[in-house]
């Protein structure tokens, strides 16, 4: 049999299409695919309330793996699993942490601050003042331990104790900061990975190292495929020439190289330095706890998935494609 | 032109194969792979191995048709990747559709800027891309041109394609993904399908040119690791990066691409002599190096 695709002009790819192809061919609801992104219109404030606590992650091969997570309980809100907050810069901000975990906890926002460590049962205060308008991530401190050391897991980032920090330009103004590029509408993306040879121990307590760290399990926003292309702050949604700013972080162990389907995106800042070396790319470098904020401005509408092309990244324990996945939907 | 600009054009014929072999380490491995339409087992890359997949030239502008047969007994896809096509012609199962075994089905797609770009299969992919079911597609400016890389772009005197990829031989006796390929370790290191000392002579891989002349160098990262790139003390300029010329070049004696990447690379040839290029392949996490791959560079 042969069937044939000529290109397709611009043409509405509705949502049932969509919803359509993703029950036919993967079986996924359509919860949340109805709700536009609302991360913009959420209140800015200058005290953070998060819980750390247990948690799981279910992945379509079966597994729900256990993660410690942030949990935001006051001025803030989610994209996806993952806590989420913003403020204009140069706010001083307080984040009051519930440690509910077993271990102890330095809170950190990557690159500009640390906080105290917060013993477990306990709770501490992370004051900081909010950084040059960015993207920014959220976490316990930078590990100080090596990828191949054995023993207890000291600093638990990755496990999924990760959130996402928007710094707003004083401006007011939807821009990524101050006189910087413009944008019509934002995500924000964190790539996180986890190896369950240390997350099944967290069930029982504190985790243990007892492998060379190779992850097999992948998320973005802390949720895996078909789950990430059904939330409504993961699935980048957007209307054709739109200028749609996507914040990619990564929390992750492992430098991803995210591939667009569809488009080119355009790279315009770097661990929140504006950069314009680039030209426009299908295939962006992510840094391990770094952060690149790019523009995509859709040329045509449809339906494309957006993943890393470390191909194990787009697995749950090798299961394919139900890894750190999501989609694009243009309309 | 160490084999290119012999495949120009905007129709393409390709087949599914999933009968080929390369030699790595010494070992004798399964290699799955595109190749032009047509009887008895087919090849790859330059019309001469199993890996990685034939290469094509389309031309910018044209409608670009590329027929595609599945001669094998598993779906199969062309995802073709950075062209930017639309939904229908992205070749993945999960937004497009399947190709399944001995059907065929024809992609079409306008050609963008010229530049480099990268097709592979989008079913399993995290098996059938190390199997080898990648491979070129360098868009050829307006005019159909072989010598210069974009209109108005840099001409050259010698064109050649590198096509990183690294080899976990365990994963060759595989039919599909599950916890088998949660975690790669490669013990393979390849730039065109060759290891060394294949790669170090390999006609299509070596890079020689004249004193005074230019040599442009299309690289594809598709390996799952990240790749640091040196051409033995030779300086390069990186001209453009996923099929656009940077706003400006970079001048540079090393540079990393990332897995799905790719970057063209234009050498000035100052002085004679010859040079070691080396591919590192570097650890996702630890940044070390996991293995390496290494050609000439041979100004005379």
């Amino acid at each position: 049999m042969t069937s044939a695709h000529p290109p397709q002009p611009a043409r509405s790819n509705s949502r049932r299409e969509f919803l359509g192809v993703l029950a036919s061919g993967i079986g996924i609801g359509a919860a949340g695919l109805a709700t536009a992104p609302a991360a913009t219109a959420r209140p800015l404030a200058s005290t953070w309330n998060l819980r750390a606590l247990q948690a799981s992650t279910s992945f379509a091969n079966g597994t729900a793996l256990p993660f410690f997570r942030f949990a935001p309980s006051g001025g803030g809100g989610r994209r996806g699993q993952l806590p989420f907050f913003e403020a204009p810069e140069g706010t001083a901000v307080d984040v009051v942490i519930d440690n509910q975990l077993p271990i102890a906890l330095r809170p950190a926002l990557i690159g500009v601050a640390e906080g105290p460590v917060i013993a477990p049962g306990a709770s501490g205060v992370f004051s900081f003042t909010m950084p040059p308008a960015g993207s920014y991530l959220f976490g316990q401190a930078p590990p100080r331990f090596s990828s191949r050391s054995h023993g207890p897991v000291a600093h638990p980032s990755h496990s999924g104790l990760t959130a996402s920090v928007t710094s707003r330009p004083a401006s007011g103004l939807p821009e990524l900061y101050g006189g910087g590029p413009t944008f019509d509408r934002e995500y924000g993306l964190i790539y996180e990975d986890a190896d369950d040879r240390i997350n099944l121990t967290m069930g029982s307590g504190i985790p243990q190292r007892t492998k060379p760290y190779e992850p097999n399990y992948f998320t973005v926003n802390g949720l895996a495929f078909p789950d990430a292309a059904s939330d409504p702050d993961t699935l980048v949604a957007g209307s054709l020439g739109e200028d749609i700013l996507i914040r990619f972080g990564n929390f992750g162990r492992m430098r991803q190289s995210i591939h667009f389907h569809g488009y080119h995106a355009q790279i315009v800042a770097q661990n929140n330095v504006p950069d314009a070396t680039m030209p426009p790319k299908d295939t962006i470098a992510v840094p391990y706890l770094g952060t690149v904020d790019v523009i995509l401005t859709p040329h045509q509408i449809g339906v494309f998935p957006l993943h890393p092309h470390s191909l194990t990244a787009v697995t749950a324990n090798g299961f394919y494609p139900l890894g750190a996945l999501t989609l694009i939907s243009i309309t | 032109m160490a084999g290119l600009g012999q495949n120009v054009g905007t129709q393409f014929s390709l087949r599914s194969r999933m009968n080929g072999s390369a030699t790595v380490g010494g070992q004798n491995i399964a290699t799955w792979y595109f190749a032009e339409q047509g009887t008895g087992p087919g090849t790859g890359f330059m019309g001469d191995r199993q890996i990685p997949s034939i290469h094509i030239e389309p031309i910018e502008g044209q409608l670009i048709t590329v027929d595609f047969f599945n001669q094998s007994m598993m779906p199969h896809t062309i995802h073709l990747h950075g062209l930017d096509v639309d939904q229908a012609n992205d070749g993945v199962p999960e937004t497009s559709s399947t190709v399944y075994p001995m059907q065929s089905t024809t992609y079409q797609f306008t050609a963008p800027h010229a530049g480099t770009y990268h097709y592979h299969c989008h079913v399993d992919t995290v098996l059938h891309y190390p199997m080898g079911m990648h491979g070129a597609v360098i868009v050829r400016p307006p005019d159909g041109s072989i010598d210069k890389a974009w209109a108005g772009g840099p001409t050259f005197d010698e064109e050649v394609l590198w096509q990183l990829h690294t080899v976990d031989r365990s994963w060759h006796s595989l039919s599909g993904s599950g916890p088998q390929t949660a975690r790669f370790h490669p013990d393979g290191f390849l730039l065109n399908g060759k290891e060394e000392p294949g790669s170090l002579d390999d006609p299509y891989t070596k890079v020689v040119f004249p004193l005074g002349g230019k040599a442009y160098i299309r690289m594809i990262n598709a390996a799952f690791q990240w790749a640091r790139v040196s051409l033995g003390g030779l300086a390069f300029d990186v001209v453009a990066t996923d099929g656009r010329p940077l706003p400006t070049p970079i001048t540079a004696g090393t540079w990393e691409i990332g897995p799905g990447e790719r970057y063209d690379l234009l050498v000035h040839g100052t002085q004679t002599g010859q040079h070691i290029a080396q591919i590192d392949y570097l650890d996702d996490y630890s940044g070390a190096v996991l293995g390496s791959a290494r050609t000439r560079v041979e100004i005379v």
